[in-house]
């Protein structure tokens, strides 16, 4: 016996986080679990990889690895092989059959890496170079030197996986025309593992205060859990960057999720019948717990059109 | 990633005062410097090979050929490194960050800031200039300096007065600071610049002595 998850039609952070509220449930009973995507029509590289964090948990409160019915549609499915999603997730899911592998080049910005050692945060970092010349200098607009901006906050954003979550973490980045939002290009990178989480963390250090208030302390302020005030400087610089190129950054662990969203998206949002967030800065409580860290950052392309609010001067 | 050397050798102990000799660590680094761990393997690197000179040492970082530095290691190889510089007495460690990049700059300069720290620096062109935190008096100061490469402790002072517009005893104290953060080298007789230092002739490099 079984239980079915499915997976919405457009696999992205939403639709992970459909997931992961189902998770309770759906693993109490430690029936095998099967990941129903044959629905999916689109992926974005969040929701690729919050596949594999899902399968991974699965196993973890089950003991058993769960299924995964590939989606139907061949575009996608043939966007995910050449994204080295089946690779990846042949070490999570019981995959119906052998899974074709990619041919030639992706034309993706970071194809699905997993992120174990510092060997592999080098050799990410060493493999995206062509690929984000060709993308944020010639797709995105970026000046030379993004090349080399979007390169030290992968690493830095990799890193964590490896410093601080203490397990398995996949990136992943890629470009897309997100036409009925921005009606232009952006890149998107995630990042996600399914370690101790942020809470945990810092709580080697500070007496434990929540998920919340672990990412406030880390994203916001710049703390560590390390008393060494080198520290802490990875976060700190990512935002920053992502400031600076007018991007939206959304960082989950735990029952939390902090953002440091851009003005054209809270504005998008106000228009999409939402209301309008004054503040770059937000801070969600009570989502479902999920472990590890999630990271999601959205880099809009440099166009004159994005009017940048007045923090992002 | 790494290529070490003293290429420089020992100097003797004329014109530094009681140091009994200098011994310049060349590190030349190369590629992408990523991940707190590799910053932090090259660092002990160098470090042990400083903890064997018997008196001064300048410890010249090359970054020349760095396509890229991440912030955890600019600190973990220079911020600690140069944490240490200014300490020691006769055996101080002095750092110099050679070829010093538009890409490397900021990690770097962000780094030493975050700890309080300062460094003498070489852009790719060669031109001297201090990174981290530092005060514009402090600054001026070292470039005067710089500028005299080595000179006797009246003549530093004198010219340093002039450049901040101060007297003596706020130039005094604006060379003490700057020696005691590792960003010159004194010794009581001398002021010597940190570039003059990890050249290897220093008899042509350094400004006229008292």
């Amino acid at each position: 016996m079984s239980r079915v998850l499915s997976v919405s039609p457009e696999l992205d952070h939403q639709a992970f986080e459909a997931l992961v509220a189902e998770l309770p449930d759906a693993t109490r009973s430690g029936v095998s679990i099967l990941f129903d995507a044959s629905a999916v029509t689109w992926v974005s590289p969040y929701g690729l990889i919050g596949l594999l964090a899902l399968g991974r948990e699965v196993e973890q409160r089950t003991g058993k690895r769960p299924m995964l019915e590939p989606p139907r549609n061949r575009e996608v499915s043939g966007y995910m092989e050449r994204m080295e999603f089946w690779p990846a997730a042949q070490n999570v899911f019981q995959l119906p059959g052998k899974q074709a592998r990619r041919h030639g080049d992706s034309g993706a910005l970071i194809e699905i890496t997993s992120i174990r050692s510092n060997e592999d945060v080098h050799a990410v970092v060493k493999k995206v170079g062509e690929g984000a010349r060709r993308i944020l200098q010639g797709r995105l607009g970026y000046s030379k030197a993004s090349v080399i901006h979007f390169s030290i906050m992968l690493s830095e954003v990799c890193q964590n996986i490896v410093e601080h979550a203490g397990s398995l973490g996949w990136a992943c980045a890629q470009t897309y025309r997100w036409q009925r939002r921005l009606g232009r290009e952006v890149a998107v990178l995630a990042v996600m593992d399914v370690g101790i989480g942020f809470e945990q963390s810092l709580g080697a250090r500070n007496a434990s205060t929540g998920s919340a208030a672990a990412l406030e302390a880390a994203v916001l302020r710049g703390e560590s859990r390390f008393k060494d005030r080198g520290r802490g400087h990875g976060l700190q610089a990512i935002r920053r960057q992502v400031l600076e190129w007018h991007g939206s950054l959304r960082i989950r662990s735990g029952a939390a999720m902090v953002g440091d969203i851009a003005e054209w998206e809270r504005r998008l949002a106000a228009g999409a019948g939402g209301e309008y967030a004054p503040d770059r800065v937000s801070v969600k409580t009570g989502l479902p717990p999920f472990p590890g860290a999630q990271v999601m950052i959205v880099l809009p392309a440099a166009e004159e059109s994005i009017t940048p609010g007045p923090e992002a001067a | 990633m790494t290529r070490l050397g003293r290429s420089a050798g020992r100097r003797p102990s004329s014109g530094f005062g009681d140091a009994p000799e200098v011994v310049v660590e060349h590190a030349g680094f190369f590629s992408h410097l990523v991940t707190r761990s590799t910053g932090r393997a090259l660092r002990m690197e160098i470090e042990a090979r400083l903890a064997r000179a018997r008196g001064a040492a300048v410890a010249v970082l090359d970054l020349t050929h760095v396509v890229m530095i991440d912030y955890a290691c600019a600190d973990e190889i220079v911020a600690k490194i140069v944490e240490r510089t200014g300490q020691g007495g006769a055996r101080r460690v002095l750092a110099l960050l050679r070829g010093v990049s538009e890409h490397t700059r900021e990690p770097i300069q962000r780094a030493l800031a975050r700890r309080g720290l300062a460094a003498c620096a070489e852009g790719t062109g060669g031109r001297g200039m201090l990174l981290g935190e530092i005060r514009d008096r402090e600054n001026r100061a070292w470039e005067e300096v710089t500028r005299l490469g080595r000179a006797g402790t009246a003549r530093t002072t004198e010219a340093v007065a002039r450049r901040l517009g101060t007297g003596d005893r706020q130039a005094t104290e604006a060379l003490e600071t700057l020696t005691a953060r590792g960003l010159i080298f004194g010794d009581g007789s001398h002021y010597v610049s940190v570039a003059v230092m990890a050249r290897a002739d220093t008899s042509t490099a350094s400004a006229d002595d008292e």
